[in-house]
Formats: C-alpha cells, structure tokens, sequence
C-alpha cells in the first residue's frame, strides 16, 4: 500500500497516531453520555417555567446530584459512578416533571370544578325563573294562580294546563324533591267552606302530578283555607291573589316534616 | 505462652486480613439503602402505582434484588448504586402515577362540564 508518494504516513506515523488518540481519549474528560444526558436534561428542566413554579425542591435536588457527577467526573474517573450520578439525576429530573405535571393538572382540575359549580349555580337559577318559582327557606315555591279554577270550582280548567307542565317537567328532572301542595281561597264565603274548597283545589293539582308520573309518595295536599291571605281581602285585585296553590318543592324529605304544622307561604 | 513467632504471625495475619477486607469491599453492605429501597417499593405497589408505571417499579424491584445480590458477592459499592437507583426509580414511579391519576380526575371533570354544559342547552331548548 505505498505505491502513492504524496502525505501517506508511514505504518509507524499511523501507529503512533492511534495509540495518541487513544490516550487522549483515556485522558481527556471528552464525553460521558451519561453524563451529557444529566446535563441536558438538567438544563432543559430547569429552563422549563410549569417545572419551576411547582418544582423546585426537586430541581434543587437534581441540580446538587449533577453536580456530584460533574465533580466525581473532574476528580477520578470512576465511570461507573459517574454513570451511576448521572442517572440519579436524570431521574431526579423525571421526578420534577411529574411533580410539575401533577401540580398543573391540579390546578386546572380546581379552576374547573369552579367553573362546573358556576355552571350548575347558572342552570339552577334559569330552571328556577323558568319555573317562575321564588326561593324559600324549604326550598322553592310555585305559586298557581286563580286561572287554574273557575269560581267555587276545584277541577283543573283545561285551558290552564300548560301552566303546569314546567312544574311536572321540574319534577321529573329532580326525582329526589319532595312536593308539598297548599291551597288557598279569599275571604269571601265560610271559612268551612273554604277550607274545604281550597282542600280539593289542592288535591286536584295533586292527581295533575300523579297523572303526569308523578310519584304519588313525593306529593302531600292540604287545603288552608282563607286564613293565608298573601293581599287585602277587600279589592277585587287582592282577592284574586290570595286564591292560589302554592307547591313548595323541598330537596329532602327531612325539611319538610318541620314545615307541615307550620304556616306555608306565609308572611308573603 | 506466646513466643515472638507466633506474635509474629498473629500480627502479619491480622494486618493481611484487614488489608484483604480494605480491598474487598471498602464499604460496608447498604443495610439502610436496602430496606429504604424496599420500602420505597412497597409505597408504591400500596399506592397503586404498578397500575400506571409498572416498567418502572419493576424495574426498581429488579435492581433491588441486584443490590442484595451484590452485597452477597461482597460488591458493596455496586450494591450500594443499584439500592440509590431503586429508591429513585420507586419514587419517580410513584410521583408519575400521581400525575396521571390527577390528569385523569381532570379529563374527568372536563368531560363531566361538556355533559352538564349539554344538558343545560338542550333544557333551555325544550319547553
């Protein structure tokens, strides 16, 4: 192999050359993959804002390990330990992410349990002003105004039925509430009488509910008679508010039992 | 009764037994790395974590029985890096799973809003 003349070294220059860079390489603190791999993972890390923020103790953690391979690299080459700390801090590094991750996650499981609790307040506040219902200490009250009934009459006018069907559909939806019915007339008459008027009043929107799927173990009816006026007794137009059925939704069945020998809708 | 000689001896053994043991194993075995490995190990297997990491716990629990190995064979030193890699690999396990475990609560929680924001609309839609 020496038929070229020009820069061809000699088998004794190529020799000597391979055994300096071996020795070189021996020597000189090049390349520890292991090593370079802490580094840049290290770096990258550390670079990294979310592993920051949320983990710092453990970037601090990595950050003496790799520094324990840099020097245990400078001062002997134990590469076996070298390799050993560089993995520690890879892992380390590892650690930090995930702690990162986890404290993100977090954080936006929090803002949306917020954000779902919002929606559920804004669902609930819409479903109630469909239902035209005013909040109560009970719960929710419904109040059914006179056209359900024609004077002295206690059967469901038909052309009021659609005034119910929100107060079914309400119903359906929350199969855990409990419905309490009150029926109240005017002043005009006996109040025999409309005691008795106003229980069947009552019981009519009662068998409503039940036609409509209601469950008949949900729904209590009792008439009060005129001794609940919510206006004056002596105007036409205050008349027409106190013939009424007022239908308390309540969510449990324990809030209602304190509430049924009390005076529903009254002080309205 | 013992004659110079034998004092002798008794001396040159006993300093080559402790040039012996110098050499062998410079260290002493990992007792604490050991059983903190593996109680690193058994938190996470409690934690549920084989169920999110399981080539990582698997593999803590492979270097751990290396460790055990070693200190058998007298390598204290390689016993004692395969104990530290345990216990970092147990950890690391554990705090991944923990991330995931949280991501899903959070995938949950987004799903649980799109049904809810759903429900809503078709609700104020109807009627």
């Amino acid at each position: 192999m020496r038929p070229q003349i020009s820069f061809q070294p000699s088998p004794l220059t190529s020799l000597f050359l391979v055994l300096a860079s071996v020795l070189l390489t021996a020597c000189t603190p090049a390349a520890n993959m292991s090593l370079e791999r802490a580094r840049t993972d290290y770096q990258q890390a550390a670079n990294d804002p979310a592993v920051k923020a949320n983990a710092s103790a453990d970037l601090f953690a990595a950050e003496k390990l790799l520094q324990q391979a840099e020097a245990t690299w400078e001062e002997d080459d134990d590469s076996d330990e070298v390799d050993h700390l560089s993995y520690l801090t890879s892992r380390k590094v590892d650690l930090a992410r995930a702690t990162a991750n986890q404290a993100v996650s977090k954080k936006s499981f929090e803002e949306l349990s917020g954000q779902k609790d919002q929606i559920r307040l804004q669902a609930r506040e819409a479903e109630i002003a469909k239902l035209k219902a005013k909040k109560v200490p009970q719960g929710i009250l419904v109040t059914l105004g006179d056209v359900l009934f024609d004077t002295a009459r206690s059967n469901l006018k038909p052309g009021s039925l659609q005034n119910m069907y929100p107060l079914v559909e309400y119903l359906k939806r929350h199969a855990e509430t409990r419905v309490k019915i009150d029926g109240h007339t005017d002043s005009r008459g006996s109040a025999g009488y409309n005691a008795n008027l106003s229980q069947m009043r009552a019981e009519a929107v009662r068998t409503f509910l039940i036609t409509n799927g209601i469950s008949s173990a949900r729904i209590s009816a009792q008439g009060m008679g005129e001794d609940y006026p919510v206006a004056t007794n002596s105007t036409a137009a205050g008349r027409q508010q106190n013939r009424r059925v007022e239908v308390t939704i309540t969510d449990a069945p324990a809030t209602m039992s304190p509430t049924s020998s009390g005076s529903p809708g009254s002080g309205m | 009764m013992f004659t110079a000689k034998t004092l002798l001896r008794l001396g040159l053994s006993a300093a080559l037994t402790s040039l012996l043991f110098l050499m062998g194993c410079a260290s002493a075995p990992p007792t604490d790395l050991l059983s903190q490995a593996e109680l690193a190990i058994q938190n996470a297997e409690r934690a549920g974590t084989s169920q999110y990491e399981p080539e990582l716990l698997s593999s803590a629990r492979t270097k751990l029985n290396r460790a055990h190995k070693r200190v058998d064979d007298d390598e204290n030193e390689e016993a004692r890096r395969m104990a530290e890699e345990a216990i970092a690999e147990a950890n690391l396990a554990n705090a991944k799973a923990a991330a995931a475990r949280e991501a899903n609560q959070t995938d949950e929680m987004k799903k649980a809003i799109e049904a809810l924001k759903q429900e809503t609309s078709r609700q104020s839609e109807g009627h």
